[in-house]
């Protein structure tokens, strides 16, 4: 198995050789095998779960360098992974000297070149993510065609024409300097990763839209192979919701005065969530299959333009004997030595996960401080905290602030079979998921959840179809950063033995009959043998 | 909408004629050169005079432009023009012209206040005709202007941006998870703020950074930042803030008292508030209080049911005890 780092530029970055074809080029975007996470357990599963395929990695990162150790052991079925990335690092110092001389001669070089007889088709595609609403085979064909350099984008003729055009239909109140600095950055990484050349691949799955469900397109089309997307999260959306907080774009009207009135939507903060929603439709066109984890994501995808007909509902699996084995038989029974424990000894309340923003634990850790004045909790954050330190201080911080160190501490990471068969109760208060594995491993143990209603996990809660729903809810749902709901639920949850039995069952009988592992990699491994052999 | 024209709109009588200011000596020594190149060019050589009286003239110029500090721009070209083009009497027309006061110039009357207040053009007049408030735009769920109002608001990060937030945390599902992530941006950078403050009084202990740090905890809990579980913990930091704030620098006790009973009113502690204002009162009766710090104390009384006429009396210490813990 070879690694290669490349810095995808104008050069055609050096991916795995020609020679022989795997069965699957996966596509990620950030994630395995150099980050912890959802995303990449899911990838490790499935390559590990599907040891009869070959598979080619192909990582898309920010920058050389942002990456450290991967955190997983790729397994040998994995021929190669390859990290492509949207951006060069800074030089530093500027140029001097000779080289900034040579650096002007090479930019005059290719702006006095006479305009192309044939204009560029990349070019044409890049206008079209913006100028045209429509997704077609023309596009991504026009946008894999690899004829245009960096060089020739940022200083040649036909670029700043497009852009002109773009001002002038687009942003024509918006400043010139703004939106000319906007456009290099929202093209350049899309050209150095459209640079790179197709692996040989039997099939193509990108696991998101954005650059990594781009670059599946284009190198499906171009090799004529088919292509798959997963979607854990709504990529476009999740972008959005980057973009409403991204202080690097002004709003128009910010400061005219009239404060009492909504802002006008910058231009600029449009054109980078329109080529978002326009790279995730390119993905969904191309697609064979969308698979996704639940309901609720169908119907996002639908309305962001995905066909119907082509979505697959795929839920994440865990295993269910290692859980099991280690976990007493579900919840206390009446009158059990377990119940006649819980009275006397405080709830055992776990908050698993990583110690990052995304999971809000400070809404975990005031939800327990209230819960705290009204009944006696044991609660453990179990997780790595070395990713965002900053964070991980501040919920300490607020631990300390609030007096609470005798009753939460942070653990550390565990290995389930030691996390769950020490718990009453889980608690996840993210302000967003996709579909937690933590809240199946939990249900396998038999261990109600308390989860915010984000992603999947109302209906992994409360069931997603007729014959789910029947079984009964397994948790309590909460609201979205409402330490209130949380703190509220873990009252009822403490106070009744009975519920806590109850909810524990439905969510056994759920994961055994909706997420065992094996479904989801026999799902993949249909999926995969169709388009493989297709 | 410029000036001159905010300015037409001015009653008569509100704008006072500005003088303009010239100065005569170098125009007059200009138009006295003038006199001089004449009086050569009817002397007696046939060349040299005309030669004499054309450099004269061109002094001339350069004496009525150069001389004079206030010409500047255009008035400077003014001048020039008119004494080069015409000998003898263009001095006294550039004198005349420069002293006439032009329509644009009755903005430098107006009072400052007046120009300053805000100008509506017609681009705002449309904006307020067809804009949404930022309520109506963030019940529209996904709206591209529902994404520029949620980074306003949080960017403003004032009271009512955070009750808008919050509201929209607690009754808006399609908002609620964004509206979290700002309300968690905020308090992130409230913890920041604080942060730095703390440091800033751990290394140079002084009445103003104490003050400093409890009024900035003061302000975070009257726009609603801090929630109700972080409250009695935030309060109690910034009553120590305050107290030593008082102790290094009484002279400054009003301010601080000030500081103080607001963030007891904002901390649901009235009558901390009362008692606060109440000390001050009493330690100072016999300089004049403010009148902010007597509506303060008013709204305290109010907020505490405490009757105007016994005031805290034996209640005070109850809560001096809160105040303690």
């Amino acid at each position: 198995m070879r690694v290669m780092e490349t810095e995808a530029s104008d050069v055609a970055a050096p991916l795995p050789d020609t020679s022989a074809r795997t069965d699957v080029c996966m596509i990620v975007e950030g994630t395995y095998p150099f980050v912890a996470g959802g995303v990449s357990s899911w990838v490790h599963d499935i390559v590990q779960g599907l040891p009869e395929l070959t598979f080619d990695m192909v990582n898309i990162g920010s920058h050389p360098g942002s990456y450290g150790e991967p955190r997983f052991q790729l397994g040998s079925n994995v021929r190669s992974l390859s990290v492509l990335f949207c951006r060069e690092n800074d030089h530093g110092e500027p140029l001097r000297g000779a080289a900034r001389r040579a650096l002007a001669r090479r930019i005059r070089a290719v702006r006095r070149r006479p305009p192309d007889e044939v204009p560029s088709r990349t070019l044409r595609g890049i206008r079209r993510l913006h100028l045209d609403d429509t997704v077609d085979d023309e596009l991504i064909a026009d946008l894999g065609s690899r004829d245009l350099d960096i060089a020739s984008f940022l200083h040649g003729r036909a670029s700043f024409e497009v852009l002109l055009e773009i001002n002038e239909r687009l942003a024509p109140s918006t400043s010139f300097l703004d939106l000319f600095w906007h456009f290099r950055a929202m093209h350049l990484p899309v050209l150095r990763l459209l640079a790179a050349p197709a692996p040989r691949a039997s099939c193509y799955h990108a696991v998101s839209t954005g650059y990594a469900g781009l670059l599946g397109a284009v190198w499906s089309q171009a090799t004529g192979r088919p292509f798959l997307v997963t979607e854990h999260g709504i990529y476009a959306r999740e972008r959005e919701m980057e973009l409403a907080r991204a202080e690097w774009i002004r709003d128009d009207g910010e400061d005219d005065g009239l404060a009492g009135w909504a802002p006008a939507p910058s231009a600029l903060r449009q054109l980078w969530s329109r080529m978002f929603r326009k790279l995730s439709r390119i993905a969904y066109h191309q697609a064979a299959r969308i698979v996704t984890l639940s309901e609720a994501n169908r119907q996002k995808e639908i309305v962001d333009g995905a066909p119907a007909d082509k979505i697959k509902i795929v839920p994440n699996g865990v295993r269910l004997a290692p859980l099991v084995a280690t976990v007493a038989p579900v919840g206390p029974g009446p009158g059990s030595d377990q119940e006649i424990a819980l009275s006397v000894r405080p709830l055992r309340v776990g908050f698993v996960g990583r110690v990052v923003p995304i999971k809000d634990v400070v809404t975990f850790i005031k939800g327990c401080d209230l819960a705290l004045r009204q009944t006696p909790l044991d609660v453990r954050i179990i997780g790595p905290d070395a990713e965002d330190p900053a964070y991980a201080t501040r919920c300490r911080g607020l631990v300390e602030t609030l007096g609470r160190q005798d009753s939460v501490r942070f653990v550390g990471p565990q290995p389930p079979a030691q996390i769950y068969g020490d718990l009453d109760v889980v608690v996840l208060t993210s302000f967003s998921e996709g579909q937690p594995l933590v809240i199946l491993e939990a249900y396998a143990a038999g261990i109600p959840v308390i989860a915010t209603d984000v992603g999947a996990c109302r209906e992994m809660i409360e069931g997603r179809s007729g014959e789910d729903r029947q079984l009964g809810p397994s948790g309590l749902v909460t609201r979205v950063a409402v330490p209130q709901d949380t703190a509220a639920a873990l009252v009822r949850l403490a106070a009744d033995a009975s519920l806590r039995r109850r909810l524990g069952e439905a969510g056994r009988r759920r994961v055994r009959a909706y997420y065992q592992r094996g479904d989801m990699l026999d799902a993949y491994r249909a999926i995969y043998e169709r388009e493989v052999r297709s | 909408m410029t000036r001159s024209a905010h300015a037409r709109e001015l009653p008569r009588g509100s704008v006072r004629r500005a003088r303009k200011r010239v100065s005569w000596v170098p125009l007059g020594l200009s138009a006295g050169l003038d006199l001089v190149a004449v009086a050569v060019i009817f002397s007696s050589h046939r060349y040299l005079p005309y030669c004499s009286a054309v450099a004269i003239h061109l002094i001339a110029v350069v004496v009525a432009v150069n001389f004079d500090d206030r010409l500047r721009g255009s008035r400077c070209w003014l001048a020039g023009a008119l004494v080069f083009a015409l000998p003898l009497v263009g001095a006294g027309l550039a004198a005349v012209a420069l002293a006439t006061q032009p329509r644009s110039g009755l903005t430098a009357a107006i009072p400052v206040d007046y120009v300053d207040s805000p100008m509506l053009d017609v681009a705002c007049f449309r904006k307020i005709a067809e804009a949404l408030s930022p309520c109506e735009v963030l019940s529209v769920p996904g709206s591209e202007q529902g994404w520029s109002t949620l980074a306003a608001l949080t960017r403003r990060g004032d009271g009512e941006s955070v009750r808008l937030l919050r509201w929209l945390v607690l009754a808006n599902p399609n908002m609620a998870v964004d509206a979290a992530l700002a309300l968690e941006e905020l308090s992130v950078r409230f913890d920041a703020g604080l942060e730095s403050r703390r440091r800033e009084l751990a290394e140079t202990p002084s009445a103003e950074s104490a003050l400093e740090e409890g009024a900035f905890i003061a302000r975070a809990m009257q726009s609603g930042l801090i929630e109700p579980v972080m409250l009695k913990a935030r309060a109690a930091e910034a009553r120590r803030c305050f107290a030593l704030a008082r102790e290094l620098a009484p002279a400054e006790g009003q301010q601080i008292t000030l500081e103080w009973a607001r963030m007891e009113l904002a901390a649901m502690h009235p009558e901390a508030a009362l008692l606060v204002v109440q000390e001050h009162l009493a330690r100072f009766a016999t300089g004049r209080a403010c009148l902010a710090l007597v509506e303060l104390g008013a709204e305290a009384r109010l907020a505490s049911h405490v009757d105007a006429r016994h005031a805290l009396g034996p209640r005070i210490l109850d809560v001096q005890a809160t105040l303690a813990d």
